[in-house]
């Protein structure tokens, strides 16, 4: 709803669909907790998206909720975190929906060809 | 960490986490952390304390929004279970179905549909009159169907956004209008009601809001009633066959040698007192019901916006969409108890 919950140097609408994937990619290796999530989606965009916390934990209890990740507490860093990675779901999920960006990617590229649509920079 | 601000902010996130006791301890100390290790990265990185914890603070955005985030979340998981549809078509599955897959986007069927989408609206809505589409439940179809509402405190928005994908009905919220009126989006809906009909749904948890929802083309607009009624629109219905059907058997001798009398139209400025045919009468007689019937002070010689006027059968009317709806209702009532068939192309939109 406000502006700033997801910034960085894509248009709101372009990102909203795909910031489950992104965290869901994050996850992909081994288990993480929100600080180092957060972290690891803006060095892997090179820094053109942030997610702030606001968005980042919901987003993580909702996947959670939805058991493509789960989560557990322990202090094996010396502080109490709580760690997430992913379920078999979760993995699936990941892979459908990077097959799937792909074939989307792909197509948008397709059309922006046909209509001889240059990119601006 | 002791930092007031700090603290408070805490204090103040887990006020407004409307969770139960374990759920506010567990996001309360998962988000503590956050906060701690940004600080910590901060001040590695040189920044002075103060403006590190204000960094990190703002960073985070304000607690309310935060926690209205997590208390909708938990809301949602709760709506899953108490919402159902009470009686479905396959029709309505499928776009339940369609609704929640469309919430994963870029979803499972690849490019294809998302093109499909893209193209519909501009495509598919112009020809419409030609009724090309007999399989598409009109709007009218979709507004009686009866669903099980179980909301909790629940904002209105998401209120909004279930019954849209429920029904399969696309709806646009004049938020401006609302804003202007001072009608929060996120007002909390309290509603348990047992198969209740869409539309009686959508005028009770509006109507609370002093909202209501209007009909246009195959959407709803939720706006303000003062908003609906300012914006009138010209609407002609064909009534020739409520005025030319046959009258009672003791009225019809009426029809020949009418005096020159004016028995019924007030009003009517028929100076010379020409006399009235019997179509004119009954025609007269169909507005004022109308006038009477629906919305009476919402007509200009109530002091209102509305008027009615006829013509050889057709009866035009100058009004908001939402009495357009009630003049609707009247004459298909009228018609139902006079076993009259519903023309086909009654209004003329």
């Amino acid at each position: 709803m406000e502006e700033k919950s997801v910034t960085g140097k894509f248009g709101r609408d372009l990102l909203r669909g795909s910031l489950d994937l992104m965290v869901l990619s994050v996850l992909a290796g081994e288990r993480k907790y929100g600080y180092l999530i957060q972290k690891e989606v803006r060095a892997a965009s090179g820094g053109r998206v942030e997610l702030p916390a606001g968005t980042l934990y919901p987003l993580l209890h909702r996947l959670e909720d939805e058991r493509l990740i789960k989560a557990s507490w322990d202090d094996a860093t010396g502080r109490e975190r709580k760690w997430y990675e992913l379920t078999a779901a979760g993995r699936k999920r990941l892979a459908a929906q990077a097959q799937e960006w792909a074939d989307y990617a792909q197509c948008i590229r397709q059309l922006l060809g046909a209509a001889r649509v240059e990119p601006a920079t | 960490m002791n930092s007031d601000d700090f603290e408070s902010y805490l204090a103040l996130l887990a006020s407004l986490l409307r969770l139960d006791k374990s759920q506010q301890r567990e996001i309360g100390s998962e988000l503590r952390t956050h906060l701690e290790d940004r600080l910590e990265d901060l001040l590695a990185s040189g920044v002075p304390r103060d403006e590190a914890i204000r960094r990190a603070l703002a960073e985070f955005g304000d607690a309310a929004g935060l926690a209205a985030e997590f208390v909708s979340l938990s809301r949602n998981r709760k709506r899953r279970w108490l919402m159902r549809l009470a009686s479905f078509s396959v029709a309505a599955m499928l776009l339940v179905a369609f609704g929640l897959i469309t919430f994963w986007p870029g979803s499972n069927s690849g490019p294809g549909p998302a093109i499909v989408t893209a193209q519909a609206p501009p495509g598919a809505t112009p020809p419409k009159p030609a009724a090309e589409a007999p399989h598409e439940s009109p709007l009218a179809e979709k507004l009686n169907q009866r669903i099980d509402a179980e909301f909790v405190e629940t904002p209105l928005t998401d209120v909004i956004d279930f019954l849209s994908q429920t029904a399969g009905i696309q709806m646009y919220v004049n938020r401006k209008r609302m804003e202007d009126e001072g009608v929060a989006i996120d007002s909390p809906i309290t509603e348990s009601l047992k198969r209740v009909r869409l539309a009686t749904l959508l005028d009770l948890t509006l109507g609370e809001l002093g909202l209501v929802y209007v009909e246009k083309d195959d959407f709803l607009v939720i706006t303000t009633a003062a908003d609906a009624d300012a914006t009138t629109e010209v609407r002609v219905y064909d009534c020739r066959d409520l005025l030319t059907m046959p009258g009672l058997p003791g009225e019809k001798k009426l029809e020949a040698p009418l005096p020159g009398t004016l028995p019924i139209v007030e009003g009517g400025m028929t100076g010379p007192a020409a006399p009235l045919s019997e179509h004119d009468r009954r025609a007269e007689r169909l507005m004022n019901i109308l006038k009477t019937a629906v919305d009476p002070n919402h007509w200009v010689d109530a002091g209102g916006v509305g008027t009615i006027s006829e013509y050889n059968g057709l009866i035009v009317v100058s009004h908001s969409a939402r009495t357009h709806a009630k003049v609707e209702k009247v004459l298909d009532m009228l018609r139902q108890a006079a076993g009259l068939e519903k023309p086909k192309a009654g209004v003329v939109k």
